[in-house]
């Protein structure tokens, strides 16, 4: 096991250089000056002038890529130039809105690996009844939903026409990550607020991943359940709940665990939008912003994060994938 | 008397036949080409001096008049002199086109992407109004017709410029249609071909592609395409497409690689090594048809990928520019109406869920026709 | 009472080509301690024979046609309830399969898995639960029980993956074991291993044996009684030695001149021509005379009963007495008596 860690830690080790350099050159090689690429919009020449010293730009590009592989390794992305952030470096910008990136994004990552197993599971365990048919419908659908639309769409429900007909206990708000006001609320006042607000972005990320999770469980528990070994543990007089769910669950949740690894950068994806949607501040909010801010440094230090987090989050799928497969965990051993 | 019966009405033959799919489908497709061309017949004489799109419109109102004719007569034709029915494709894709038919919900799928296609030829036709007709701006203009609720004149509503909703969705599927099959056509093209190469090659060229394509997969694709867009702001539709396919290369080169290396060690891989076959000549001509199968299943679900991707870009503000609108830019525009006018918001949506609906269905579909031991898992 | 009693056991498929009787009118008979080998090619219906005694074919006990009777010491199994039949599952009928590779759950230790069954089975938790599982892989010849109950199936070979099977078989203690092919995905030398040690366990524990093979010397080396099966149907039952002595039924002849033996050296190698039938469509008349070298034109339209072969005993009005010594065939050509009439 630790040799399969050690192995698969040394195998992202190039793949996160190689996304560095992807980062790199694809800003960089951009037809035309990149300063006057993300040039903040009416300045002068001098200032120009001073910004590409300031980027480094009137360096050689192979110094340029140095520095920047240098500042990967350090955090050290340089400062952003959006008048928003002015003069402050990418890497607190970045740092001051990733933990509520990391909180959406963990939560329905979580919730949407359970909500999608279990509904798969269930489906499998009634294969071919109309409850079957119906969840079917409503794993494709939440499948093929385009996110920002379901984002838009239940907080129409959730919110807007919440707020306006129902009041309160249907009602969360659309924006934000907290109630203007909510620092004089008290400690558990304030979870519960947070909690509030994370409600549509975290609901509407787990629908969209559940449906995809949930046809893959199925699928997969379905090749399951016809194994000789599932034939074994009914021989031996268990209940058949349990060998669904002992003998049948732990072989069919193994791929669901691959699956964690190919869930990643769409999740990403995911929240760039949502964020966008329900203005939460997190990362895909910030590059964004960034863009349309033409706040380069940023841009350049977001990508690599979020080329480099899919690659954090392979490397963990690996992982885990010897931890519940022995036979994995062996062929590297 | 009898076997020219195909020629009085497409479909006719068919259906006496009692094959009432077939029939029904052709019949209802002449129909319903005549009405549009009978029912529109001023913007059909218009069209022939028209622009670009009113010619490719008018180009398939009457191909396809003609085709579902000539069709018909043709396919009772050949049932008469007792070939059956015309072959669909060559023999091998034979089996998996019955699996495919037989398999309900994908044929649905099939039939929803031919319906989104069609309409999208025949836009300039079949959409009631210009996309950026504001009615109530023109001069001597009514000013009732902003916001309006769907209605007879209005089925989808109208917007805040008083734009009629449902033919701005019709104007839209261009780009939203048009991007996804553009973008995955290169990205099948390219990532086909670096994989086959990859795959027969293996070695060092092996290496370099499945580490490139290790990169580019490590990234969110939204979050690369973004980074793209923004290098090339405002983008192009040719950027847009260039951007996609490039996010989109990597999944088809690792499939088709996965599929000529299996290929490979196959009997007549070596048989045709043994006749003294070149390697080029194996390559294209034994080992990448192979591929073509599961490449199809990958393409169809990219295809539905590449709809949503385009919607999300543009909903960000960072979609094609100039020209019509889009899909996703439409539910951007509406989500500031949503208390009291749904309507804007919804409808592009519904519009994005159908297409890629289909293209899931479809892809879903193909992949249990390859795949026939997953046919237990084969859902709706 | 004897130990297992089968009469008229029909147990029918829902196929995609229609549905399949592959188990279509079975009878058989095992005494406590007994050894029957089931005999028949792959489609004959060994496996779901053996499925239906524990109520596990594969697409649940209903299908079990009514009318079908398994006698366990004289209870009744078919429509029993699922309470019953799990007690049963295990804990007095054991069933071992003929893929140890694939067989055995390959993400829980087989430690794990033969504690599950001794778990269900008796009374010993705990510390006893292990030491009994430490003492039942050590019972099957695992050597250093102690510590591979430790591993996972995948560390195992194909042989001692079997032994593991045998001795989760075991835990419950069951008073009939049924082995589907035990030995078939093996080597020939762990073959006779296995078989020994199914043969010697069997007359330790004097647990009834039922022993399900495609191939008569598998069988022969082991068990008392021999059951011929073919095409959903017992076409000839008896002792051993007398059946292979004296084989009454083409089939059964098929069967044996179809593998050479050592001392048989002068007869060629003569294989049944063609292979079963689909379980779907049965052939009219007797089921194996499309196959048969010794037809003859009363074998296409009427098929023949399992009658006793000698008049030993006048059977009172077909009911069937302790049937050890009995010997019975099914064939038009043992006798123009036959038939039912």
């Amino acid at each position: 096991m630790r040799s399969l860690v050690f192995r698969r830690t040394l195998t992202a080790i190039p793949l996160l250089l190689g996304v560095a350099t992807l980062v790199f050159f694809a800003l960089s090689l951009a037809p035309g000056d990149p300063a006057t690429l993300f040039y903040p919009i009416g300045a002068s020449p001098e200032v120009l002038d001073q910004l590409r010293r300031s980027l480094g730009l009137d360096d050689p590009l192979l110094v340029r890529y140095f520095k920047w592989l240098l500042g990967c390794l350090t955090g050290d992305f340089g400062v952003s130039l959006s008048p928003r952030y002015y003069q402050l470096p990418v890497r607190d910008v970045i740092l001051g809105v990733l933990p509520n990136t990391l909180l959406l994004a963990g939560c329905s990552l979580f919730l949407a690996f359970v909500v999608g197993s279990l509904v798969g599971v269930f489906q499998a365990t009634r294969q071919g009844s109309l409850i079957d048919s119906v969840l079917s419908g409503c794993t494709l659908f939440f499948y093929s939903v385009p996110s920002f639309w379901l984002a838009v769409m239940l907080g129409m429900f959730f919110s807007v026409k919440a707020e306006a007909f129902w009041g309160w206990p249907v009602f969360f708000p659309a924006s934000g990550v907290a109630s203007p006001g909510a620092d004089s609320l008290s400690t558990w006042g304030q979870v519960l607020d947070r909690a509030h607000h994370l409600f549509l972005p975290c609901l509407t990320l787990t629908l969209v991943m559940a449906g995809g999770i949930a046809r893959y469980v199925r699928t997969s528990m379905l090749e399951v359940v016809r194994q000789d070994y599932i034939r074994t543990a009914r021989a031996k007089g268990l209940p058949e709940s349990r060998v669904i769910l002992k003998h049948g669950l732990r072989n069919g949740l193994i791929p669901v665990v691959t699956l964690f690894g190919a869930y990643f950068p769409i999740l990403l994806s995911g929240t760039v939008l949502i964020e966008y949607v329900f203005t939460w501040p997190g990362m895909g909010r910030l590059m964004v912003d960034s863009v349309l801010a033409r706040d380069y440094p940023v841009v350049l230090g977001g990508t690599f994060l979020f080329g480099a987090a899919v690659v954090v989050g392979n490397l963990l799928a690996d992982l885990l994938y010897g931890v519940v497969d022995p036979r994995i965990r062996d062929a590297h051993g | 008397m009898g076997r020219w019966i195909g020629l009085v009405l497409p479909g006719l033959p068919q259906l006496l036949r009692r094959e009432a799919f077939k029939g029904t489908s052709v019949l209802l497709l002449w129909l319903g080409l005549l009405v549009v061309g009978l029912t529109r017949f001023d913007r059909v004489t218009a069209a022939f001096d028209g622009g670009l799109h009113d010619r490719v419109a008018l180009l398939t109102l009457f191909i396809g008049l003609i085709g579902a004719w000539w069709w018909s007569f043709r396919d009772d034709r050949s049932h008469r002199i007792g070939r059956g029915e015309v072959p669909y494709g060559s023999g091998a894709g034979q089996g998996v086109w019955e699996a495919f038919r037989r398999n309900r919900m994908a044929v649905l799928g099939l039939g929803i992407i031919l319906t989104l296609y069609l309409v999208m030829l025949l836009t300039p036709f079949l959409a009631p109004f210009e996309p950026e007709l504001r009615e109530a701006y023109q001069p001597g203009g009514d000013a009732s017709r902003i916001l309006n609720p769907p209605s007879v004149r209005n089925i989808m509503g109208t917007d805040q410029y008083s734009q009629d909703v449902f033919s701005r969705i019709l104007y839209g599927a261009r780009i939203s249609l048009s991007i996804g099959l553009l973008a995955v056509g290169i990205s099948v093209t390219l990532g086909g071909l670096l994989g086959a190469i990859a795959g027969y090659l293996g070695g060092r060229i092996d290496w370099v592609i499945m580490r490139a394509v290790d990169v580019v997969m490590a990234f969110p694709k939204l979050v690369l395409i973004i980074v793209i867009v923004a290098v090339f702001f405002p983008a192009s539709l040719f950027v847009i497409v260039v951007a996609l396919a490039f996010t989109q290369w990597p999944f088809m080169a690792r499939m088709v690689r996965g599929e000529i290396l299996s290929l490979k060690e196959r009997e007549f891989t070596e048989a045709a090594r043994a006749l003294g076959f070149s390697r080029r000549r194996i390559l294209f001509r034994h080992l990448l048809p192979n591929a073509v199968g599961p490449l199809t299943v990958v393409a169809a679900l990219g295809i539905g990928n590449a709809i949503v991707l385009e919607a999300g870009l543009s909903f960000l503000g960072l979609g094609v520019q100039g020209g019509h609108t889009s899909w996703g830019k439409m539910v951007f525009e509406g989500r500031d109406f949503l208390l009291d006018e749904w309507w804007i918001a919804t409808f592009p949506g519904l519009a994005i869920v159908l297409a890629v609906l289909a293209f899931n269905l479809v892809g879903d579909g193909l992949r249990d026709a390859l795949d026939p031991r997953q046919g237990g898992g084969a859902g709706p | 009472m004897s130990l297992l009693e089968i009469r008229n056991l029909r147990t029918h498929l829902a196929v995609p080509g229609g549905i399949a009787r592959a188990v279509d009118g079975v009878d058989l008979d095992l005494g406590e301690g007994g050894t029957v080998g089931v005999v028949g090619e792959s489609g004959s219906g060994k496996t779901l024979l053996a499925l239906s005694i524990l109520g596990l074919p594969p697409g649940g006990p209903d299908q079990i046609i009514d009318g079908s009777s398994i006698r366990y010491r004289g209870e009744e199994l078919v429509g029993v309830g699922n309470k019953r039949l799990r007690e049963i599952r295990g804990g007095e009928i054991a069933m071992i399969f003929q893929e140890p590779m694939t067989s055995l759950n390959p993400v829980f230790t087989v430690g794990d898995q033969v504690r599950e069954s001794v778990g269900l089975h008796t009374s010993l938790r705990g510390r006893a639960g292990k030491e009994e599982v430490v003492r039942l892989l050590g019972e099957v010849g695992i050597p250093d029980p102690s510590a591979r109950m430790r591993d996972y199936p995948h560390q195992f070979s194909g042989g001692m993956r079997q032994r593991v099977m045998i001795a989760m078989a075991l835990a419950g203690k069951p008073s009939l074991l049924i082995a589907d092919e035990p030995t078939t995905a093996l080597d020939v030398t762990i073959e006779a291993q296995i078989l020994d040690l199914i043969k010697e366990t069997q007359t330790r524990l004097g647990m009834g044996l039922l022993l399900i093979s495609h191939d008569l010397r598998t069988v022969s080396k082991v068990c008392e009684r021999l059951v011929v099966l073919y095409a959903g149907r017992v076409v000839e039952s008896g002792p051993t030695a007398e059946v292979l002595a004296s084989p009454k039924h083409p089939y059964t002849r098929g069967l044996m001149g179809s593998r050479l033996s050592m001392d048989d050296r002068r007869k060629s190698l003569r294989p049944i021509p063609g292979e079963v039938p689909e379980a779907t469509s049965w052939p009219r008349g007797c089921r194996f005379h499309p196959r048969c070298g010794e037809m003859i034109p009363r074998c296409r339209t009427r098929e023949p009963d399992l009658l006793p072969l000698e008049a030993a005993a006048p059977d009172s009005g077909g009911a069937v007495g302790p049937t050890t010594g009995v010997r019975k065939a099914r064939c038009w050509l043992l006798g123009e008596t036959g038939g039912g009439a």
